[in-house]
């Protein structure tokens, strides 16, 4: 006897974010199945692809999926960074076979994704979210992005220097990542840019860092402080020292950070925001933002607005 | 000319832990979310559970877990 699955997840299972979405649904009664990518091996799967079923056992248990799936919610990278480890050839073919697998589940085309890997591929992408930003009518810092020192930039002026997407580097054997760093005019004339581009933006400063999670029509959005004011530079590299507090963002940055999500074709979006001189500027969206982080502050209400969209409410 | 400003400014770290079970607690495959194992309680959902109660878990490689 195979049970018919409504809401397919795809994550991890070290993925605790996606703990809240099963708790909430299993509350809720609801018929979801949840396959991690770290554990295919413990999953039979057959794909009928004649009749579009997915057929899943798990630990004894049958579970099938047909056209009718209701939603997808998708905890899984739309590519893959580059982090230069070495990996046998039983994990390389695990990683890319699997890949492709559940990039294929795409055929499940009448289902509501949160989100279509198809869209969040697009929206990754930072430049053209700060294009579409300035479309819905947002402020947006100046930018550019450049390889070259030789800019018009003002050397006794701070910028803000930050990676096109998170450099995820190995140095000398060791981890590297890259914030968003306060960086003078002179110290970039001053640096080989050569190889690899990079954003400049303009310092706004002193500002308020904003977290806004959108899922569909609803906004969640928190001011960031430390000692109850906002942080210079990037508020991440403070780690237990930070307060969260929600707050009601004007209707019409509201409306544009459902607008942006909306046209990049996405259902859930993390936006930052930051609040500089009175004004809201667009910074970036995160299509696989997480939220986990944030329930507290939230009373559990992002999980549930998730599951109410997943469960089609 | 100096190096970078992404290579200057790279922050370096410790990898991460990866795959550690949790004490007390079981993965349950087919709810989908780990349980303590005598009350069977989602971890998640109680208060003292050190599960991503922040964003610092996933500031080193982004918030999209691509970094695999």
């Amino acid at each position: 006897m195979s049970n018919k699955i409504s809401i397919l997840i795809i994550s991890n299972k070290f993925d605790f974010t996606t703990d809240y979405i099963c708790a909430e649904l299993n509350a809720r009664g609801e018929k979801y199945i949840r396959l991690n990518r770290d554990e295919f091996w413990n999953y039979d799967i057959t794909l009928e692809v004649a009749r579009f079923a997915l057929r899943i056992e798990i630990e004894g248990q049958k579970y099938y999926i047909n056209e009718s799936l209701k939603s997808v919610y998708y905890r899984a990278p739309t590519f893959l960074r580059d982090v230069f480890e070495v990996i046998d050839e039983k994990e390389q073919l695990y990683r890319s076979q699997w890949a492709s697998f559940i990039r294929n589940l795409a055929i499940y085309e009448n289902a509501l994704w949160i989100n279509n890997p198809v869209f969040t591929y697009k929206a990754e992408n930072k430049i053209l979210q700060l294009k579409y930003a300035k479309c819905v009518g947002f402020n947006i810092p100046e930018t550019i992005i450049t390889n070259s020192n030789d800019q018009s930039l003002d050397k006794n002026k701070n910028y803000v220097v930050k990676s096109i997407e998170p450099a995820v580097l190995k140095i000398n054997q060791i981890n590297a990542f890259t914030y968003t760093n306060v960086v003078r005019g002179a110290d970039i004339y001053n640096s080989d840019l050569a190889i690899s581009p990079i954003i400049i933006q303009e310092y706004l400063n002193p500002k308020i860092d904003i977290r806004v999670s959108v899922i569909g029509n609803f906004i969640f959005a928190v001011k960031i402080l430390k000692s109850g004011r906002g942080v210079d530079g990037d508020w991440r590299k403070y780690k237990t020292e930070l307060d969260f507090i929600p707050f009601e963002l004007p209707e019409n940055i509201s409306q544009k950070c459902i607008q942006i999500v909306n046209k990049l074709g996405l259902i859930f979006g993390a936006i930052d925001l930051i609040l500089f001189n009175g004004k809201y500027y667009f910074i970036e969206i995160n299509p696989t933002g997480e939220w986990a982080w944030l329930t507290k502050c939230f009373e559990n209400k992002i999980q549930k607005k998730i599951c109410d969209y997943l469960q089609d409410k | 000319m100096e190096e970078h400003l992404l290579l200057a400014k790279a922050h370096l770290y410790e990898s991460p832990k990866k795959n550690c079970d949790i004490d007390n607690a079981v993965y349950d495959a087919l709810k989908g979310f780990w349980v303590y194992n005598e009350s069977k309680f989602p971890c998640v959902m109680d208060e003292k559970f050190a599960g991503p109660r922040t964003k610092k878990d996933d500031i080193e490689t982004g918030e999209d877990q691509k970094g695999e």
